[in-house]
C-alpha cells in the first residue's frame, strides 16, 4: 500500500515537474521511506503508550533499531507484515522487561546487557553486513558497515557507562538487540521467514 | 504554489532517498527495493 502510495505520489510530482525516469525513481524511493517512516513512528508512540509500556518498548526497539541499520538482517516480504510483526514483537518485549525488572536489580541487568552486546560484536565480526536483494551492500561498502555497527554497540556501552539506566530499560535493550543479532543468524532467518508466512494469513496482509 | 510544494516535497524525497541507500537496512523488517539507477 505505502508502495503504491509512493508511486502514484511521485508520478503527479514527475508530471508536474519534467523529471526523467531516473529523477522518478528517486522520489518514489525517497518518498516510500519518509511514508513508511511517519506511519511507524505513528503506530510505535500511540500503541505501546495506550498499553502503558512506551519506555520500554522504545528502548528495545532504539536498541535494536539503531543496530540494523548497518548491520541489516533477516525482512519480511511486505510492509504490513514488518509493521504488525515488529509491533507485536517489540510490545512483548517491553512488557516482558517491564515485568521481569522487578525480579533483577541493576547490577544483574547491567551485566546482563553487556553480556549481550558482547555477544552481538562476536556476531557482527562473522556476519555482518547482513543485506537483502531489494537493498544490496556493495563489497567495499562492506568493511564500513561492519565497522559502523561495532561502534554502535561501543556507543550503547558508552552510554550504560555514563547514564545509570533502570533495570526495565537496560534488559528491554538487551532483549531488543538479541531479537535483532538473531535475524542476523540463519537461523534468524529461517524465524523471520517463518512469521512472514504465519502474518500472510491474515486477510489484509496477503502480497 | 503547487510547482513550489512539488518541488519541495520532491527535493526532500530525493534527500531521503541519497540516505536511504547508505544504511545495510532501515531500522525495520521491511526493505523497500532500491532503484536499480540508484545503486549505480
Amino acid at each position: 500500500m505505502i508502495h503504491n502510495m509512493a508511486e502514484k505520489l511521485a508520478l503527479l510530482i514527475a508530471n508536474d515537474l519534467n523529471f526523467n525516469k531516473l529523477q522518478r525513481a528517486k522520489v518514489s524511493y525517497g518518498l516510500e521511506i519518509i511514508l513508511g517512516g511517519l506511519v511507524k513512528v505513528l503506530v510505535f508512540i500511540t500503541v505501546p503508550m495506550i498499553l502503558g509500556i512506551f519506555n520500554t518498548t522504545i528502548a528495545a526497539l532504539l536498541a535494536s533499531g539503531l543496530f540494523r541499520l548497518p548491520a541489516g538482517g533477516a525482512h519480511c516480504t511486505s510492509y504490513g507484515r514488518c509493521l504488525l510483526g515488529s509491533l507485536v514483537t517489540f510490545c512483548i518485549l517491553g512488557a516482558l522487561a517491564l515485568y521481569l525488572a522487578d525480579f533483577v536489580n541493576y547490577i544483574s541487568a547491567l551485566y546482563l546487557c553487556w553480556g549481550v552486546i558482547l555477544l552481538s560484536a562476536v556476531v557482527t565480526l562473522h556476519y555482518v553486513p547482513v543485506d537483502c536483494k531489494a537493498k544490496p551492500v556493495k563489497p567495499a561498502q562492506r568493511l564500513r558497515q561492519r565497522v559502523w555497527a561495532l561502534g554502535t554497540l561501543l556507543v550503547y556501552i558508552l552510554i550504560t557507562l555514563i547514564i545509570q539506566l533502570p533495570p526495565e530499560l537496560l534488559l528491554a535493550a538487551g532483549m531488543g538487540l538479541t531479537v535483532q543479532v538473531l535475524t542476523l543468524l540463519p537461523q534468524g532467518h529461517t524465524l523471520m521467514e517463518r512469521m512472514d508466512n504465519l502474518l500472510g494469513l491474515i486477510p489484509g496482509l496477503k502480497k | 504554489m503547487k510547482r513550489l510544494l512539488f518541488g519541495l516535497a520532491a527535493n526532500l524525497a530525493m534527500f531521503v532517498a541519497l540516505l536511504g541507500i547508505q544504511p545495510t537496512s532501515w531500522g525495520a523488517w521491511y526493505q523497500p527495493e532500491v532503484p536499480h539507477e540508484l545503486l549505480e
